[in-house]
């Protein structure tokens, strides 16, 4: 397989979380959206290693996916805090801050 | 080296006065200033010892200031400012020494020793500075100096103004001096003194048209200064309410000092300024001395009537520099600098006395009551008056001497004497003599030895002085250029006795009305130049400050509204962006990052 598939499904991975990070207003489903953006670039980190025949993108690749723990970690227990705050986990509730 | 300190002394003395004052008593401030001047003029002293030897010229090159040519940090005394010099250290450390004195109650005397020492300093410095741009700068500062010092009781309204008005005449005045000033630099391209005598004295006679007409328009500009400082017509309306400062300064300022300024600039610069110029400031000076002596007659207050004398005798001494006799000029500005210090410094014995009473109605019979200040103050008056032997006589003969040959001036100076002589006998006879009219009067105390002392050293000074330089005891610097005739002599000695004894005679019995109450009153007023400055100047400028007021007020109220306007407008588009939506935000974010990476890969 060329690697521009790679790179193209890692785009469209990209492109369809980050739609739905801008689209979706359940919270969970964002931090859903969001996970999704980062594997598409995992995918894109490790398929420029594979190109180059070098490690550097997959180490990358170990260090996002350890982010990402930490980061759902983060993002679920704000999720829990607005679910207790507003009895729903819709992201547009939380408005409080408008200009 | 001698020089450097002369002038160095009294600025030296300023500044501890001025900063540590507060830390010593009154007295101490006081005597640490006076102490300053004193040793000034123990360095004039043995500046005049070497030039008694032979010395010719000093000069202290203190180093370079502006990139003018000539505009150099330098000092020259000649012998003819030797005892200019001599004169201003000397008197206004008796003037100093009476201060401590005359002020010992004030709160503000650390101010007002400050002031007194940085003023003889920039007297010092007009006096023997080289060049004129240096000249200019003790100019300004005894224009400052004299601010400070009238409105030295600054709580007093009228001093307030008083010292206000000083100041603004003086600004017309120095002004004017300012522009000659590059007038001439642009004429000969350089402002030191000896090299402009040198380069204008011989192009005179052979000037263009072009250069001629600069030279006179420099020159006319030179004199508005020299007419202000010295409160000559028309610029002579802030001498008289001057007399709202402490009486001390009235000694300073109007007797040994500031006023002379101007006499000092025709004498040093008698010989650059356009000659046509120069006799204008002769005609100045007699109408000025004529029109004051006339008004010193009918003042009430004995402050004013040295105040409009000291404009009269200075009227006289530009006769004499205006006709080119810098002995006259010179000898008339130290023999008036004694009489009129010593008349002053009466004048405030008399007020000390009294409980500062200023009417001379309400004064009289002080000859009993205070001894001493009547015998400082009849021999001030003497000299003021011009009675042989008495100083006065033999400068104003010496003035007189020098315009021989022009009657109308010499009929002038005649009667000016005359009528000094007139005003001076019925200010002694009033004070001193009539019949106490008061309880002020009546109760009357002499004065502390710390005032008495120097009151009666300046009057030794007045009484002898023109003996000397008459003698030649003191040399002057310069010689007479015309030798008074016995005729001319016998005349002004029998006019001075005359008016002086008329005088004597009609105010003996005390105030008397010889004239309509209506002429008396103009006179008083000064003839009402007040008032047309007033409507001529003053209201017009208030007007226009008031509209300008009004205006810029309405500008940055504007300026003010717009700012709010334009912040308000500007943060309702920024509201914008913050929606509150988590969603709104990311949108901007991932916008923001697709415009980034579409700016690099273009680029």
């Amino acid at each position: 397989m060329p690697t521009e598939a790679y790179l193209l499904l890692g785009a469209l991975l990209f492109a369809l979380g980050a739609a739905g990070v801008v689209t979706r207003t359940n919270a969970l489903s964002v931090l859903i959206a969001v996970e999704l953006m980062l594997n598409a670039v995992n995918l894109t980190f490790v398929a420029a290693a594979r190109r180059y025949a070098e490690l550097d993108g997959t180490v990358v690749a170990f260090f996002v996916i350890t982010v990402a723990a930490a980061e759902v970690a983060v993002g679920l227990g704000i999720v829990i805090d607005l679910a207790r705050r507003k009895t729903s986990v819709d992201v547009d509730e939380a408005s409080d801050l408008r200009g | 080296m001698t020089l450097a300190l002369l002038v160095a002394l009294p600025l030296a003395g300023a500044v501890p006065t001025a900063v540590a004052g507060g830390l010593v008593g009154r007295r101490t401030v006081g005597s640490i200033a006076t102490l300053f001047i004193a040793l000034s003029f123990g360095a004039a002293v043995a500046m005049a010892q070497a030039f008694a030897a032979g010395k010719t010229q000093l000069v202290a090159e203190l180093g370079p200031w502006l990139p003018i040519r000539g505009a150099d940090l330098s000092l020259v005394i000649t012998p003819v400012t030797v005892p200019l010099v001599l004169m201003v250290t000397g008197v206004s450390t008796l003037i100093a020494l009476y201060s401590i004195g005359y002020l010992a109650h004030d709160t503000g005397v650390r101010r007002y020793f400050a002031a007194i020492d940085l003023f003889v300093f920039a007297m010092l410095l007009i006096v023997v500075a080289s060049n004129l741009l240096l000249l200019f700068a003790g100019w300004e500062l005894v224009g400052l100096c004299s601010y400070l010092l009238i409105a030295h009781w600054r709580d007093r309204p009228a001093a307030a103004a008083a010292g206000v008005k000083a100041f603004v005449v003086n600004r017309v005045g120095d002004a004017a001096f300012l522009v000659g000033l590059f007038m001439f630099l642009g004429l000969v391209n350089t402002v030191d003194l000896a090299e402009i005598t040198r380069r204008v004295q011989p192009a005179l006679q052979q000037l263009t048209v072009e250069a001629n007409a600069q030279l006179f328009a420099a020159s006319v500009l030179l004199l508005i200064g020299a007419l202000a400082k010295s409160a000559q017509l028309p610029l002579h309306v802030w001498l008289p309410d001057a007399m709202e400062g402490p009486t001390p300064v009235s000694a300073l300022i109007h007797a040994a000092t500031m006023v002379t300024a101007g006499v000092v600039l025709l004498v040093r610069l008698g010989s650059v300024l356009h000659p046509d110029v120069l006799f204008g400031a002769a005609i100045i000076g007699v109408i000025t001395a004529l029109f004051a002596a006339v008004v010193a007659l009918a003042q009430i207050d004995h402050k004013r009537v040295l105040a409009w004398s000291t404009i009269s005798q200075i009227g006289l001494m530009f006769v004499g520099a205006g006709v080119g006799a810098a002995f006259a000029a010179l000898f008339h500005l130290i023999a008036h600098a004694f009489f009129k210090a010593a008349l002053f410094l009466g004048s405030g014995s008399v007020m000390h006395a009294t409980d500062e009473e200023l009417d001379i109605r309400r004064l009289g019979g002080l000859a009993r009551r205070t001894p001493l200040t009547t015998i400082a103050f009849a021999c001030g008056a003497a000299g003021l008056a011009a009675l042989p032997p008495a100083a006065g006589f033999f400068s104003k003969e010496a003035i007189a001497a020098a315009v021989m040959d022009r009657p109308i001036l010499l009929v002038g100076v005649l009667a000016t004497s005359a009528l000094s002589a007139l005003y001076a006998a019925r200010l002694f006879a009033l004070v001193f003599v009539a019949p106490p009219s008061s309880d002020q009067a009546r109760h009357a105390r002499e004065s502390p030895p710390v005032m008495l002392v120097p009151l009666l050293a300046l009057a030794a000074g007045a009484l002898v002085f023109g003996a000397l330089v008459a003698g030649g005891t003191v040399p002057l610097g310069v010689t007479p250029s015309a030798e008074a005739p016995l005729a001319l002599s016998l005349t002004s000695a029998a006019l001075a006795l005359a008016f002086a004894a008329a005088g004597l005679a009609i105010y003996w019995r005390g105030p008397r009305a010889i004239v309509p109450a209506r002429v008396s009153n103009a006179a008083r007023a000064g003839f009402g130049f007040d008032t047309l400055y007033l409507a001529a100047a003053v209201i017009p400028v208030r007007a226009i400050a008031q509209v300008l007021e009004q205006g810029s007020e309405a500008l940055v109220q504007l300026i003010a509204d717009l700012v709010g306007r334009a912040v308000i407008a500007g943060s309702a588009l920024a509201r914008r962006m913050q929606g509150g939506y988590v969603r709104s935000y990311e949108a901007l974010l991932l916008a923001a990052a697709v415009a980034l990476l579409a700016y690099w890969s273009i680029r």
